[in-house]
């Protein structure tokens, strides 16, 4: 077996609550991402799954345990792990395209390179045309997608995204879900890892090679269960709904 | 001695019930006109404008006018009114406008949800209007306390002037002290200030604030889930409103069709609406007339000034003095509030302490610094004495505004920053400096009404029958008409003034504000 390309070690983290209140989020978390897999993480609602990515990310420092990136440990933000945000965190002050370059400011020090990209980006999320558009001006799903944009912009190794596609209608969702899909198997990019943290289970099951399933606040790994799917995966054959079913019965 | 301090105790007290009242007053009155304004478009169109325009003028200024008026409507406690009243217009505005905004802002699935359970109109305020807004009532008591304590503490200044405007109070006392070379009763009256003023923060103002947050229903950046129907009205009425604030919702009705549509059940009670409608009415009109007959000596005063030859040269060469000065002390705060609001508000950890101290500091009204600034400055330069009190009184608005605005960044932005390792210039450039804006056009546009409000207190000062004054100045010509008595000239240059201000404020203020809050705010 080939070594993984992110591992969660051992991880757990609180909030403190003012006056000292510790407020237990997360419990002793592991799993492993291997090259080219796609995992899900499901859970009950604030169990901790926003934290985690936060903390995978190098946003947040874990309080036990650790990550590591091809066996180095991430001790702070680096471009080789990118985030999208449950909410969008889109800068209100910039337009569209300045949003997705925030993502290159470090990494491409020309200002045409950086549109150029930015620019593009736009286009693969079917924004084009809506580069000078403040957040303000495009709607909820619009807004998604500049977020979307944005993760891949800086052209990650590690993809983190906290329910991306739940304000998008479903046609952009299913093509938004296709896309990041092919962008895992072409060899010619550099996305090696998908986390994927959703309440769909449908999307986790259709998407996953693997999905993880967080217990109640303080979260612990459940359990973990392998899609031994071929894609693309029809919703509607009997093997699927096996899936979604035992996943279910672990959340309920 | 014990009676000196038994003295001191006895001003403070007496200042504090001339601020709790017209706190309570000031909240009382806004709920009632706010929740008219926002759900009654008819008023709303007369309200609006007119309290827009009420909190821009600078209201000090109009003190001695009131109490001249007062003294002769009420013998025996107009000064006592007059502050009261004067002490209210620094503190009713924003609390009139947090409850139409808040009142306003009112989720239609709550106003739906009302209907649903046929609550009448007496019920809707009670357990859905002023709910909605007691969060925003409660954050504007604390600038409200602060304001009042500005002019509460300016009022009775002001009243120093003649024997008989005479307020006693706690600057009268200190003022008294620092005349009579008592400093150390002085400091010691000014620490009891402090004191008070923390007390009043812990001990009212904060547990309000702390309390009213179970009021919120609102967060930035929250995405709401897809969720249609009933349900989603109740859930949301739980979430949002929680514990504090419960329409009882039955059993039944989480699955009742969404077509369970509302009747208008009332018929008896129109009849009774358009009585009430017919007296407010009546009675608008009797305050009208009255107050336009009442307007014409005042008017009368002002044509006979205006004739007098070299009165509009005195008057607007004043204003111009005035008005160099209020843009010195704003630059003046500046220099500093900008870089330590921006710092505070993004450093955690320093930035709390500091704000802290500073609020501590903040807290002691400007106006009492007076009486120690007069003794060490007065034979050095009235101007820069001026200048200091308007720096004084000013800065703050600035400080805290860039410092509030900051940090209610959401926290994904700053996280947005982090995890693309924004540094340096970049960072100043595209988080710094747009996320204070906001905060620094609200603090400037606040800070330059509280520096013409200053002006009356720092142009010219009465000390023991004396005045310290400054050469020219609108602030000075107010002070002296009152004193002589000259009502003509009292009327014009507060009137000159107060159209000035009001004019810059709709000119320009007004549109960069606008546009800063459209290009800057987290609004969706
Ligand atoms: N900054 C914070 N300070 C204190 N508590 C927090 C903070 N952020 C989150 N929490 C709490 O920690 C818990 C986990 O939050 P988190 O956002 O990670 O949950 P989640 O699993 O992503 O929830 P959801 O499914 O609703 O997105 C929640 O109970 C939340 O209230
Ligand atoms: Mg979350």
């Amino acid at each position: 077996m080939d070594i993984p390309i992110l591992s969660v070690k051992e991880v757990g983290f609180s909030y403190s609550r003012g006056k000292g209140e510790k407020f237990k989020v997360l419990e002793n978390v592991s799993f492993d991402v291997r090259d080219r897999e796609f995992v899900s993480i499901v859970g009950p609602s604030g169990c901790g799954k926003s934290t985690l990515l936060r903390i995978i990310a190098g946003i947040l420092k874990p309080e036990k345990g650790y990550i590591l990136l091809e066996g180095k440990p991430v001790l702070e933000p680096t471009p080789r792990i990118t985030m999208v945000f449950q909410q969008f965190a889109l800068f209100p002050w910039m337009t569209a395209v300045e949003n997705v370059e925030v993502a290159l400011l470090d990494l491409v020090k020309d200002k045409e390179a950086r549109r150029e990209i930015a620019s593009r980006m736009l286009s693969m999320v079917g924004l084009e045309g809506f580069e000078d558009a403040y957040p303000r001006e495009l709607s909820g799903s619009m807004k998604r997608r500049v977020s979307l944009a944005r993760a891949l912009a800086s052209n990650p190794d590690v993809l983190l995204m906290d329910e991306p596609f739940s304000a998008l209608d479903e046609l952009t969702a299913e093509s938004l879900r296709n896309e990041i899909l092919r962008m895992l198997s072409d060899p010619t990019v550099p996305l090696r890892v998908v986390v994927l943290v959703t309440h769909n289970i449908d999307e986790a099951v259709k998407l996953s090679n693997r999905v993880i399933i967080l217990s109640r606040r303080p979260a612990r790994v459940l359990t973990e269960i392998s899609i031994d799917l071929p894609h693309p995966r029809n919703p509607r054959s009997l093997e699927f709904e096996e899936y979604v079913d035992k996943i279910f019965k672990y959340l309920s | 001695m014990l009676q000196l301090i038994s003295l001191i105790f006895l001003a403070l007290l007496t200042s504090w019930t001339r601020l709790l009242v017209a706190l309570s007053i000031s909240t009382a009155i806004s709920i009632i006109v706010g929740i008219i304004a926002a759900r009654n478009a008819a008023a709303e169109k007369i309200i609006i404008p007119i309290v827009d325009l009420l909190q821009s003028i600078p209201v000090l200024g109009f003190f001695p006018i009131a109490i001249l008026v007062l003294i002769h409507l009420i013998p025996g406690y107009g000064v006592e009114t007059a502050s009261i009243f004067l002490i209210m217009t620094s503190q009713i505005w924003n609390i009139i406008f947090a409850v139409y905004e808040a009142v306003k802002g009112v989720p239609w699935n709550l106003e739906e949800a009302a209907r649903l359970f046929r609550m009448n109109t007496l019920s809707k305020i009670f357990k859905l209007y002023i709910p909605a807004s007691i969060p925003r009532i409660a954050g504007n008591l604390i600038p409200s306390f602060s304001n009042g304590l500005f002019f509460l503490t300016s009022c009775e200044l002001i009243s120093l002037g003649r024997r008989e405007y005479r307020l006693f109070g706690i600057s009268t006392v200190i003022m008294d002290f620092v005349s009579r070379g008592m400093s150390d009763l002085a400091l010691f009256s000014l620490a009891l200030v402090v004191l008070a003023v923390i007390l009043t923060y812990i001990g009212i103002l904060k547990p309000l604030l702390d309390y009213s947050e179970k009021f919120r229903y609102e967060e930035v950046g929250f995405v709401p889930r897809k969720r249609t129907g009933i349900t989603r009205i109740s859930e949301v009425l739980e979430k949002t409103i929680g514990k504090g604030f419960s329409i009882p919702v039955p059993k039944g009705i989480k699955e009742a069709p969404r077509s369970f549509e509302y009747r208008f059940p009332r018929i008896g009670r129109k009849h009774l609406r358009d009585i009430l409608r017919y007296f407010s009415l009546t009675l608008v009109t009797i305050l009208c007339i009255y107050i336009v007959i009442s307007l014409v000596p005042v008017i009368l005063h002002i044509i006979e000034t205006i004739r007098k030859p070299g009165i509009a040269g005195l008057i607007s060469y004043s204003l111009a003095k005035s008005f160099l000065r209020v843009i010195l002390a704003i630059l003046i705060g500046l220099s500093w509030t900008l870089p330590v609001g921006i710092f505070s508000a993004f450093h955690e950890k320093i930035g709390n302490i500091a704000i802290l101290v500073l609020n501590v500091i903040a807290s002691i009204p400007a106006p009492l610094f007076i009486p120690f600034l007069v003794s060490y400055l007065e034979k050095i330069s009235v101007e820069v004495l001026a200048i200091i009190i308007m720096v004084i009184n000013t800065q703050w608005y600035i400080l805290f505004n860039i410092h509030s605005s900051v940090s209610q960044v959401p926290r994904e932005l700053r996280e947005v920053v982090a995890l693309y390792r924004i540094r340096g210039v970049n960072k100043w450039r595209i988080f710094y400096i747009p996320a204070s804006m906001k905060g620094l056009i609200t603090g400037l546009v606040t800070a330059i009404g509280g520096t013409w409000n200053a002006l009356i207190i720092a142009e010219a000062i009465n000390i023991e029958g004396k005045l310290v004054s400054v050469d020219l100045g609108i602030g000075k010509l107010m002070v002296v008409a009152s004193i002589k008595g000259d009502l003509g000239l009292l009327y014009l240059s507060t009137l000159t003034m107060a159209l000035f201000v009001v004019a810059i404020n709709r000119l320009i203020w007004q549109r960069v504000y606008d546009y800063v809050s459209e290009r800057y705010g987290y609004g969706v």
